[in-house]
């Protein structure tokens, strides 16, 4: 399903824009997307008009963990990331901005507008995606991904979303223990 | 040619696997994911390590983690979460080990308009042998309290809910969970310093909060002695040393093993299961064993695949039709004081109201939280998302786990638009959410307001609903049991209705969604019946429940037997 969308993409005209895209371009794409999600102080939330004082989507790494996340999820010619980035520029409308990608120039509301005309999408794979996009996105700016050294299995610095969330970080145990609910350790036969 | 052969070693082929070995027949236990042997070295506390859905340990696909995962046709928006690998589903389970609503199955005395008309083929009381034995086995335990459960059992008790005390589900009330995890003892749940938390130290549930990601809690405990009872922690180390503990016969593991077909022969002018073929994950290779019995216990999206892929016969249609979900949403509240949602057990506590389905108190992670929030159609993003989880330890959230209907539009089948993959045509699971039953319509709306006033009750200064878009936690009834021969593949034994010596031991053998409780336990109950009704109709086996003691997957016997099989 998810293997047609570069299909879909090419009958609408979009995966010749995407054949074109360069890296920045898709950069750019997701790094609006993920401002969307979880906004900062960084100019592709300016850009939006929604911004906030603290760390956002776009400080903690997000866009090159959605990247690197669609890429493996399926093995695609143009790399997956780039068919969906195409999806989004194609959907948007034109707005005046600093970014090559029309996606990442949008206001807030007209992201919102791009991603419900792919949940809404009569194409069943444009649907899938659309709807799972957010959910992806905000999982990857709350994750350690992009603070993960994978070679060396440990932590590079505290990731963003920790901070935001005001998360303890890993631990194999808690003190939380409250002991039991009428201190019935055992249900009835 | 072995005895039987179980495809797939998840939450309920790792059951009938044990329970045939320790009574010494020879079983082939075939995996198609990985074994993960080391799962301090191979798991992490990481959520994108685990569970990114491309490149996560826990992914479906293969255990290397390389090349991308196994495909599946998903035609509408929702989101799928199943693990390949010895373990299953059960790696990043919860534990939570409910039993069935009584008014699901076929025996139920009282009212019977509130339920499904698709009821099990047999009776509850039929049924509560088989629980009692897996609740020894694993074993289920009444869940310990953390700042979360106190908040939720405030609420409960605020909105008038009563205390339920005992395992079965006769009204509306609320508990902490019946778990399969080991309670703490020693210093468990009680610090985060490491050293005090190494085995013996602390036992059992640490507290630590990582129930989606695997359990290796305590730091260097036994494999069978890991505080979540996953079935990587309890039948399947069972199952491998039954010659050790029991006098039976160690199953055959063999992982990275894709079962692609089943295969029948004519016995008596009908068609009987006769063997499988597997392919090699790893190389490619493909290998064929015979047996006497062949159990499907792959999952309720692979095991009608691998039916319709085999070409078994289907004459009502019914086979992958029928999938019920819970249909889960998820309420939010932020609350003024500490609830350590992060920390604990996943799930402790819940509610139950029968007719309508249950709910439950969810603690998570920050980004699994967060992707719970940002899903659904009304899900949060921007600056509201960040506020929500500004705090993550002051949020309460709640999963709504409905009684829904079966429909038969509700479904797995092969997909004709993906091409297909090594192991044949994918499954395509198709949920057209907008045509449930006003049945199920009614419920999922009562169990959202139920614990939308629970969270305002517990103190939560703002309560919001995601409206969650099908995320497919818990699936069942895909091939499933029931009274009508019209609209189900099983019969009460669990055999496939037109194919003799072919069962089915996985979620996808529940005849409904069991009224709205998670499935695992039934599923493991089940299972076991499931197990000895192989044993009695094809190896002259008397039944064993009910007139024996069980042993505990926790029995020093085992710990030895583990430990000197180095599991």
């Amino acid at each position: 399903m998810l293997a047609q969308l570069p299909d879909l993409a090419r009958l609408e005209g979009w995966l010749d824009d995407a054949h074109a895209a360069t890296p920045t371009d898709v950069q750019q794409t997701f790094e609006g997307l993920v401002a969307y999600v979880v906004p900062g102080p960084d100019r592709y939330s300016r850009q939006q008009g929604q911004r906030s004082r603290t760390p956002g989507g776009v400080a903690a790494g997000g866009a090159d963990v959605l990247i690197r996340t669609l890429d493996a999820f399926i093995a695609s010619r143009p790399p997956f990331s780039v068919t969906v980035a195409a999806f989004l520029n194609g959907l948007s409308p034109q707005r005046r901005g600093p970014f090559r990608s029309r996606f990442a120039n949008l206001s807030v509301r007209q992201k919102r507008a791009v991603l419900d005309a792919l949940v809404n999408s009569s194409e069943e794979g444009i649907r899938f995606l659309g709807g799972n996009l957010p959910g992806l996105a905000a999982f990857a700016c709350y994750s350690e991904a992009n603070a993960f050294d994978r070679r060396r299995r440990r932590l590079r610095r505290r990731p963003v979303g920790w901070r935001l969330s005001r998360y303890d970080g890993l631990a194999e145990g808690r003190a939380d223990l409250k002991g039991y609910f009428r201190g019935r350790r055992k249900a009835d036969a | 040619m072995r005895d039987v052969i179980v495809v797939g070693a998840g939450g309920g082929g790792a059951v009938v696997a044990k329970e045939l070995a320790e009574r010494g027949l020879d079983v082939l236990l075939l995996e198609a994911g990985t074994r993960f042997p080391r799962p301090e070295r191979e798991w992490s506390h990481l959520e994108n390590e685990a569970a990114n859905p491309a490149t996560g340990s826990f992914r479906f696909g293969r255990g290397s983690r390389a090349g991308p995962p196994w495909q599946r046709d998903l035609p509408q928006y929702s989101y799928i979460w199943q693990t390949a690998g010895c373990g299953g589903s059960t790696l990043h389970y919860f534990g939570n080990s409910p039993r069935a609503m009584p008014g699901v199955f076929s025996d139920y005395a009282g009212d019977r308009t509130p339920y499904d008309a698709h009821r099990f083929p047999f009776g509850y009381r039929e049924l509560v042998p088989y629980y009692e034995w897996v609740e020894h086995v694993l074993p289920v335990q009444t869940a310990a309290m953390g700042s979360k459960e106190q908040h939720f059992f405030r609420g409960a008790q605020r909105i008038g809910l009563a205390h339920q005390t005992a395992k079965d589900i006769t009204r509306d009330a609320f508990r902490p969970q019946e778990n399969a995890i080991l309670q703490p003892r020693g210093a468990a749940g009680r610090t985060n310093v490491r050293r005090r938390l190494v085995y013996p130290k602390a036992q059992g549930c640490t507290f630590c909060g990582y129930c989606p990601l695997g359990c290796v809690e305590p730091p260097g405990s036994p494999r069978n002695l890991r505080a979540k009872r996953s079935v990587d922690a309890s039948y399947l180390p069972m199952a491998l040393t039954a010659n050790r503990w029991a006098r039976g016969r160690a199953v055959t593991l063999v992982t990275d093993a894709f079962v692609t077909r089943i295969h029948t022969r004519e016995e008596g002018g009908r068609p009987r299961a006769s063997g499988v073929s597997w392919r090699v994950t790893r190389t490619g290779a493909t290998a064929t064993e015979e047996a006497q019995v062949v159990v499907l216990a792959a999952g309720s999206v692979e095991t009608p695949r691998l039916w319709l892929n085999s070409g078994l016969p289907n004459p009502n249609d019914w086979v992958g039709r029928g999938l019920t979900d819970h249909w889960h949403d998820v309420v939010v509240g932020r609350m003024r004081s500490y609830t350590g949602t992060s920390k604990g057990p996943s799930s402790a506590a819940r509610a139950d109201f029968p007719g309508y389905g249950s709910f439950e108190q969810v603690g998570l992670p920050p980004a699994l939280l967060a992707q719970t929030l940002a899903s659904g159609s009304t899900g949060m993003v921007g600056t509201r998302l960040k506020s929500y989880l500004s705090d993550i330890d002051r949020l309460l959230a709640v999963a709504v786990l409905t009684d829904d209907d079966v429909q038969p539009d509700y479904r797995v089948r092969l997909s004709q638009t993906v091409t297909p993959d090594p192991h044949g045509a994918v499954a395509r699971i198709e949920l057209p959410y907008r045509n449930r039953t006003p049945r199920t319509v009614r419920n999922r709306e009562f169990l959202v307001r139920k614990a939308m006033e629970l969270l305002r009750a517990a103190g939560a200064r703002d309560v919001v609903r995601l409206n969650w878009a099908p995320v497919l936690l818990h699936i069942h009834s895909t091939t499933r049991m029931g009274e009508s021969e019209s609209d189900s593949v099983l019969d009460a034994n669990a055999e496939a209705r037109w194919v003799k010596r072919l069962f089915v031991a996985d979620n996808s053998a529940l005849a409904n969604s069991l009224g709205g409780p998670n499935p695992t336990l039934t599923t493991q109950a089940l299972a076991t019946r499931t197990a000895e009704r192989i044993a009695a109709l094809y190896f002259g086996i008397a039944p064993w429940v009910g007139r024996e003691t069980p042993v505990s997957s926790v029995d020093p016997a085992v710990t030895r037997a583990v430990r000197d099989a180095r599991i």
